[in-house]
């Protein structure tokens, strides 16, 4: 009966009846667990991904998007939280506390992180380490936020009414005592949820290498052969290593659900880098496909980071508190790649005059060129086969260019997820780190580089 | 174009790092010289050096032999000191230990296989994108091809084995019925747990055999082409990934903390054997040579079948003596499998194997035949230490190891290795699975492919 229920959300939530063409069939989902498992559905499922003017539909509720009541521990003086309102006045928003400078001196001890490995006195190597580790960011971008969450669903006290009522796979990790916000900083929970942000900060960085392995097809072209087939054994095996050793640290949170969510984002990486690989041609003008493909490579490791923190707070997988924080992942982490995918366009163009265009040379079309093909049927074409005429990345970028609407538009996707993001956040009672997750959705978009 | 605008353009087009296209080429030479600097300025802050990446791979792989050297010498409370049992004899060889019965382990556990195979293809592994859906289940098309399922065979006879081993009125052991049902103690769900950790060992195996063809640049593996052949390495690694990750979930789903830190350590010990395999300690002496070579061969062959046949006696919560029962007889199985695959690799031809034969000696890598013959040919070690890549090496290296006793006393020391899986099994009440396993143990050793 559930998996008739979900089939049902499948086919309301997209606008063409195509199923997602690499996640696991709901044939072999509904086989593989049983009343003692838990089902994990993708998150696109469970929150909306358009608005609804784009054709976007809101999720029917079910397991793992049910529980949508704000938590309430007094007054909150975010309530209402409008975007729109501190992207007018920026100055605005100076009045939350920085996200970055909150968690940096608790994050050092827990260096299992690359970075450290290369720190370097090199600024030129440092630099490009920085953007090797985070793209035009260079701080700890996915640790700080689980750091924060932790903190801010330490406020919320774990639910006790759930709706399955069936401990034993509710997820939640049991605690020797309820954490509140006094006593989390120091505590076992604590540590568990920083060790989380390492993990996650080493499945990322093991994703980015092996993305880096090349075909023989590119290794033979520049005369590099040797050099690249050799580039190939290290990246597989430095990126083997992290995943196992990510492996070893995530059997030793002691929650079987963390494992297997974690797992299940590893396995998003993957598919999201295959589905840019291989897409049918037809599926490439699609937003959807667009912005599940960005749920994959971006938005699963962290909202499914930002669920796990919840569950090992105690919290179980149902819960308020685990539902709104994988909400806000979700949405944030699309927010982060679509900004990302307009970047690409507007920052280096705005030092070079000229943008840097690294996704239409692998031949992939992100929002801003979605949305100039809506407008420009012309271009469809172009995007179908992916650039790979001499002169299509420049008839892409001057249709992209006259168009008045389409990098606005863009920006008003990345402003409807960001606005999201924060939706979810203020369903948490206030605190300190919980507004400055809300800062930090802030920064993701307004960033400029 | 001026010499160094060509200077430039040069360096640029080295740093090829995510940002950096090759169409820059293009646009770049209509600059001006000034912008040609500032393009550099702020390319180095964009991109990174195709050198960097590799020394920040290189940099996890020395933090992999540095930080955990731990693991070389103790593998938990395992010192992996026994590995090389000198001074014993074989007791058993060439019969099978008395009172033991001849009990066809293939036969009974035919049908749990096949089942296997087919759950894995059709459930674990289906997906609905084609090329993922290919490149997962290469291995897993039918139970005849796609090598001999010894690990998946190991995890479900040894669960009747120690189940047997408590009751005493077993049941008849029949193809149809091997799976114990559980005990008044243990988890109801007991045999389809013990099909899915058989099914984990397996796809741990098959995912790390594709990884390990795409850093050997094999051609062959288990008579068919090798995955990274026909989809390129980039699909074959990441395979390897999405294997992993469904092992992973299943691992999780499971529920057993012990069984899935024990897996996870797995996972780091496969990479840890290829780490040593590529760069690994230096050894001085010819003693110490031995020893990191069987503890290499325990981090990549023995330990997965350790752990999983340890992790059957987790699951089915035994008392800790069986527990280590399970974990010698893996352990020496394991050892004495990898000593004889050494053998055969000089012995066997490339039909008989499904994969090419003097392998090892070609890609470098000295076994226990060349370096039992390079006790008493001592001329072999300076070969042996610059991986035989002088010119004639190889070559020659094949006819002094023939002409000694290095292939004896390779087989001889899996031998001894077996009849210690025995004595474990042994230690077992007597019952048809337990027999079938010492038979199991025998014919590993007994085996020409």
């Amino acid at each position: 009966m559930v998996s008739q229920l979900e089939k049902h959300a499948t086919s309301l939530n997209s606008n063409v009846a195509r199923s997602s063409p690499v996640v696991v069939s709901e044939e072999a989902e509904a086989l593989s667990h049983s009343e003692t498992t838990m089902k994990l559905t993708p998150s696109f499922e469970l929150f909306q991904l358009l608005e609804e003017f784009e054709g976007g539909k809101a999720p029917p509720s079910m397991s793992g998007n049910a529980l949508r009541t704000p938590i309430q521990n007094g007054k909150d003086t975010l309530a209402g939280f409008d975007l729109s309102e501190y992207l007018k006045n920026p100055k605005l928003i100076e009045a939350l506390p920085d996200p970055f400078k909150m968690v940096e001196k608790e994050l050092q001890p827990f260096s299992d992180s690359i970075k450290e490995l290369v720190s370097t006195d090199q600024p030129i190597l440092s630099m490009a380490a920085k953007h090797f580790f985070e793209k035009r960011h260079g701080k700890r971008f996915r640790p700080t936020i689980v750091q924060l969450v932790a903190k801010a669903v330490a406020a919320a006290t774990p639910d006790t009414g759930v709706p399955s009522g069936n401990v034993q796979w509710s997820g939640a990790s049991t605690l020797a005592e309820a954490v509140t916000p006094e006593n989390h900083q120091g505590s076992d929970v604590w540590r568990r949820q920083a060790q989380l942000g390492q993990i996650v900060e080493m499945i990322h960085v093991a994703s980015l290498i092996h993305d880096d392995v090349l075909d023989e097809a590119d290794t033979r072209r520049g005369g590099e052969a040797v050099h690249k087939l050799y580039s190939n054994k290290v990246a597989v095996l430095a990126g083997d290593y992290l995943l196992a050793r990510a492996s070893v640290l995530l059997a030793r949170l002691e929650n079987t659900a963390v494992v297997q969510i974690m797992a299940t984002a590893l396995e998003s990486l993957v598919a999201g880098e295959i589905m840019q690989l291989k897409s049918p041609p037809e599926t490439l003008l699609e937003m959807e496909t667009y912005l599940r493909k960005s749920y994959y490579k971006t938005a699963s490791l962290i909202c499914y980071a930002c669920r796990s923190t919840a569950l090992l707070g105690g919290h179980v997988y149902d819960s308020a508190a685990a539902t709104a924080c994988e909400e806000f992942g979700f949405h944030l982490g699309l927010a982060y790649q679509i900004q990302d995918d307009i970047l690409d366009f507007t920052a280096a163009a705005s030092v070079l005059g000229k943008p840097a265009l690294a996704d239409m040379d692998l031949g992939l079309s992100t929002a801003p060129i979605l949305y100039a093909a809506q407008e420009t049927p012309s271009l469809r074409a172009l995007v179908m086969r992916r650039f790979k005429k001499k002169g299509d990345k420049q008839a892409a970028l001057e249709a992209l260019y006259k168009s008045d609407t389409a990098m606005d538009k863009a920006r008003a996707l990345a402003r409807f997820h960001a606005q999201r993001a924060i939706d979810a956040l203020l369903r948490l009672p206030q605190s300190d780190s919980r507004d400055a997750l809300i800062r930090l959705t802030h920064i993701v978009i307004t960033r400029k580089k | 174009m001026k010499s160094s605008a060509k200077r430039i353009l040069a360096v640029s087009n080295r740093v090829n790092g995510r940002l950096l296209c090759r169409s820059r080429f293009n646009n770049v030479h209509r600059c001006g010289l000034l912008q040609q600097h500032r393009f550099l300025a702020s390319s180095v802050g964009v991109s990174v050096p195709e050198g960097f990446k590799d020394t920040v791979k290189n940099t996890i792989l020395d933090h992999a032999l540095r930080e955990d050297s731990r693991l070389w010498q103790s593998t938990g409370d395992d010192p992996l000191d026994d590995l090389d049992l000198e001074f014993e004899t074989t007791r058993y060889w060439p019969s099978l230990p008395p009172g033991v019965e001849a009990i066809d382990p293939i036969a009974i556990s035919s049908k749990e296989i096949v089942k296997l195979v087919e759950s894995i293809r059709d459930d674990m592994l289906n997906t609905e994108h084609p090329v993922l859906q290919k490149a997962a289940t290469y291995f897993f098309q039918s139970a005849a091809d796609g090598g001999k399922k010894v690990r998946p065979m190991l995890v479900l006879l040894l669960s009747r084995a120690l189940s047997d081993h408590i009751t005493t009125t077993h049941q008849p052991v029949t193809s149809s019925s091997l799976l114990p049902t559980a005990l008044e103690w243990q988890r109801p769900e007991l045999p389809d747990l013990n099909r899915r950790l058989a099914e984990v060992t397996e796809i741990f195996h098959t995912a790390s055999l594709l990884h390990d063809d795409v850093l050997d640049d094999a051609d062959q593996r288990r008579n068919l082409p090798a995955l990274h052949t026909q989809f390129g390495a980039k699909i074959a690694v990441l395979a390897g990934d999405f294997l992993l990750a469904k092992a992973c979930v299943t691992l999780a789903k499971m529920g057993d903390l012990r069984t899935v830190e024990a897996m996870s350590t797995v996972l780091e010990h496969l990479v840890l054997g290829e780490v040593m395999q590529i760069r690994g300690p230096k050894a001085d002496g010819q003693k110490s040579r031995l020893r990191v070579y069987l503890k290499k061969n325990f981090y990549k062959t023995a330990s997965l079948m350790a752990l999983s046949c340890k992790s059957v006696a987790f699951l089915g919560e035994y008392p800790d003596e069986l527990i280590d029962v399970a974990y010698r007889f893996g352990k020496h199985a394991g050892m004495a499998f990898q000593l004889v695959d050494d053998a055969l690799d000089y012995e066997g031809t490339a039909q008989h194997l499904g994969k090419p034969s003097m392998a090892d000696l070609r890609s470098g890598l000295a076994t226990a035949p060349v370096l039992f013959a390079a006790q008493e040919h001592t001329e072999l070690i300076p070969m042996i230490d610059r991986k035989f890549k002088g010119s004639g090496d190889v070559e020659r290296a094949i006819e002094i190891v023939f002409r000694s006793d290095g292939i004896e006393r390779t087989k001889e020391l899996a031998i001894l290795h077996a009849e210690r899986a025995m004595d474990a099994l042994l230690e077992l009440n007597p019952s048809p699975s337990r027999d079938a396993l010492i038979q199991l143990a025998y014919r590993v050793v007994a085996r020409t492919r």
